[in-house]
């Protein structure tokens, strides 16, 4: 039988309020360099308007042979296995996660703020980001669907190191089982264009790195629009995967 | 008369492999024109739908449903939810379901004032330059 020691309890708890009143009272907690607003200031613009992934239409639009993962065979096996036609997650309004959310072909948003950087995607407003530039490590994150990502500076790129994608999420159309690491290189090439470097590893769907180089337009005079794919989805799959509609009249 | 570019929907519906959903119900290997009358309008999140009121051969009328972009890209490309008023005409060529249902993913349309909205026509005016690409990837011209 445990036996619990009461003034230990205490302790513990006056310890926790004296913590929290020197806190209050005391200094704020020292911040890295890059935390500041002065470095913000510094960053290259990606912030103004939005940006657009700049589509290769010569095959009407599919998808470049770039984008084609390199899958091992216990992928290719579960992709048979699927229905044809299957539906992925944004019919069922589920998260893309990582690194699907940079894939959709909606366009995409930054926001800078003092040590850190957002992004977002109109395609659903569940689509956001976090990178952190005030610390570099991931420190045991819980596992999300657009995962812990870290980035820095190298001159005007900059770079990003993302882990902790959870199982879930998607990686060529496959659950990822969790296994996702991604490093992003991200630059201006031109007063409106983005260029987008990504390298993906996951042992458990692939042969080796899946490296892609994507390209985005600025529409400066574009707005971000909340977009809530639950409001009115018709196109949700049937319970196999397989794509369907809903034609039922609301009016 | 105006001509409007569907260059957001595009992205909806070329098949891109994340696009918002596969468009695999819809045959993209034909397409049907009906003429009729806008019944109600859905500009909602994840896509537009459109439902005109068509006459039917058996003397009575079907309402076919009709999928298009989402709000926000039919706004970046001029076309706010003003446009489709309801109880007006419309011509409208559509990719019909595949399971024969009433329904389907538009493709082309003419509205009450003459307003050509060509979805196709709008990728390959996209694809030719409609945006000055610096050191980016080159546009199919």
């Amino acid at each position: 039988m445990h036996r619990i020691d009461r003034s230990a309890v205490w302790l513990a708890a006056a310890g926790i309020l004296a913590g929290g009143a020197t806190a209050q009272a005391g200094q704020a907690p020292a911040r890295p360099a890059s935390d500041s607003w002065s470095a913000v200031a510094k960053w290259p613009d990606f912030m103004t308007g939005m940006w657009a992934e700049n589509y290769s239409f010569s095959s009407g639009g599919a998808s470049p042979a770039s984008r084609q993962p390199p899958l091992n065979e216990a992928a290719k096996a579960l992709l048979a296995k699927r229905v044809k036609g299957a539906e992925g997650n944004g019919a069922r309004c589920l998260p893309l996660g990582m690194p699907g959310m940079m894939m959709p072909g909606y366009p995409m948003a930054f926001f800078f703020t003092r040590g850190s950087i957002f992004i977002m995607s109109d395609m659903d407003d569940l689509l956001v980001r976090r990178i952190f530039l005030n610390r570099s490590t991931h420190n045991d994150p819980d596992p999300s669907w657009n995962g812990d990502s870290v980035g820095h500076w190298e001159g005007g790129t900059l770079v990003i190191d993302t882990t902790a994608i959870n199982e879930q999420a998607p990686l060529a159309d496959l659950p990822s089982g969790g296994k996702t690491h991604i490093v992003e290189r991200i630059r201006l090439t031109g007063p409106n264009a983005l260029e987008w470097k990504l390298t993906v590893t996951n042992p458990d769907l692939l042969t080796g790195p899946w490296e892609m180089t994507k390209t985005y337009v600025r529409h400066a005079d574009w707005e971000l629009q909340q977009a809530s794919c639950a409001e009115g989805n018709r196109d949700a799959p049937a319970g196999n995967g397989a794509a369907q509609v809903d034609l039922t009249p609301r009016k | 008369m105006r001509n409007l570019m569907l260059t957001g929907t595009l992205l909806a519906l070329s098949g891109a492999a994340l696009a918002h959903h596969s468009f695999a119900m819809f045959d993209k290997t034909r397409t049907v024109n009906i003429d009729g009358v806008i019944k109600n309008v859905e500009w909602n999140n994840p896509h537009v739908w459109i439902w005109v009121t068509v006459p039917n051969q058996n003397g009575g009328s079907d309402d076919w449903g009709l999928e298009s972009g989402g709000p926000s890209q039919m706004n970046r490309m001029g076309l706010r939810r003003s446009v489709f008023k309801t109880g007006d005409k419309i011509s409208v060529e559509v990719y019909p379901m595949k399971d024969g249902r009433v329904g389907g993913q538009l493709s082309k349309a003419t509205l009450a004032d003459g307003t050509k909205i060509d979805v196709m026509k709008s990728v390959k005016a996209f694809a030719a330059g409609g945006q000055t690409v610096e050191g980016g990837e080159t546009p199919a011209q």
